[in-house]
């Protein structure tokens, strides 16, 4: 079972119970992970937890027949665009596929595990309640009244003082700007987690998890997936 | 694609799946119905379609009368459930997509020039 699992925002609606009252949902699509490597815990060197490696998303793949066809110089790792020592662990593990993500996810028992699965929704230990991290969208470089939420001057009455954040802090003593003062700077674009996402209908047929809330990130970002504490 | 798995997703909840077509202006009766503890009930509410939110299955329509001399709007979710039906009284003739002039409006001159009406 696992604990934590990929997915990709497809977006967000809204769904109507029998009782006549809307949802607002986020769809959340979870594609296969492709178990690449079992790490078991080891004494002294290697692996310090127990783990799988997986792949996510599948972005690249190449027909047999394009194989055949270029038998003498057909080179797959430029095939698929895939780094040479990456492309040795797929090909371990019995894929030949390009995948957008590969990450590590904690198990406690790695022997139900084996090099060359596919794990789909049905793996995942399904609660109530996910905690779902994203990347937010990235704003660029913003002013500290977006950023922070800093009060705006009066934009009329001949106000000469708009947007700007104010004071930095006191003068002459300590003559400095204190660290962590609240200044403009680039926002967004930076990992979020939601927690206790009700979930609202798992589609096991076309690996839909559906969950009610908002959800960090723009439509077709990654997301981790966790059970909730 | 995206569109289409969303489409789905709402599409396959408790929504309703005839919908009576409205148009802005016309004159309707929705029945609604109206849960109190365990019993339902069906209550109507009559006026002009004075607003429309066109997006799939989270469509909504706003309905406006007037009611001991206030006025009253309600919004209702087109795919809703709890909506038993809806009857389109008359047609009146409309220039707007959005009649919130009605707003503004009492008695006579909130009146609109019917085109259709109900045959009975």
């Amino acid at each position: 079972m696992l604990k934590k699992i990929f997915g990709k925002k497809i977006g967000m609606t809204q769904i109507f119970t029998e009782n006549g009252v809307r949802i607002p949902v986020t769809v959340l699509e979870v594609a296969p992970l492709h178990v690449l490597r079992v790490l078991k815990e080891t004494k002294g060197k290697g692996h310090a937890v127990n783990a799988i490696e997986v792949g996510y998303d599948v972005v690249r793949e190449v027909k047999a027949e394009l194989q055949e066809m270029f038998k003498e110089e057909f080179a797959l790792h430029k095939a698929l665009r895939v780094k040479k020592p990456i492309l040795g662990v797929i090909k371990k593990a019995g894929f030949e596929k390009k995948f957008a993500l590969i990450r590590q996810i904690k198990v406690e028992k790695p022997e139900e595990f084996n090099a060359g699965d596919v794990l789909t929704l049905e793996q995942f230990q399904l609660v109530k309640k996910v905690d779902v991290q994203g990347t937010t969208k990235g704003r660029g470089f913003t002013g500290p009244i977006k950023r922070h939420n800093l009060h705006t001057g009066p934009n009329t009455h001949g106000s000469r003082y708009h947007r700007g954040q104010g004071s930095l802090g006191p003068s002459a003593d300590p003559s400095r700007v204190y660290p962590g003062k609240k200044l403009a700077g680039h926002y967004g674009n930076e990992i979020a987690t939601v927690r206790n996402l009700d979930v609202v209908k798992v589609d096991l047929e076309n690996n839909l998890l559906v969950v009610k809330g908002a959800v960090p990130g723009a439509n077709g970002g990654y997301v981790v997936i966790k059970t909730s504490l | 694609m995206k569109q289409q798995i969303l489409q789905k997703v709402a599409g396959d909840s408790a929504i309703k799946k005839e919908v009576t077509p409205v148009k802005i202006g016309q004159k309707v009766k929705v029945h609604y119905s109206i849960v109190e503890g365990e019993k339902r009930r069906i209550q109507a509410f009559e006026g002009v379609v004075v607003a429309q939110s066109r997006n799939g299955f989270s469509s909504t329509f706003t309905v406006r009368k007037i009611s001991f001399g206030i006025g009253v709007e309600r919004i209702f979710p087109t795919h809703s459930p709890l909506i038993d039906k809806v009857e389109v009284i008359a047609t009146h003739k409309v220039r707007r997509a959005k009649l919130f002039f009605l707003r503004n409006l009492s008695g006579k001159a909130a009146r609109l020039k019917v085109i259709e009406t109900r045959k009975k």
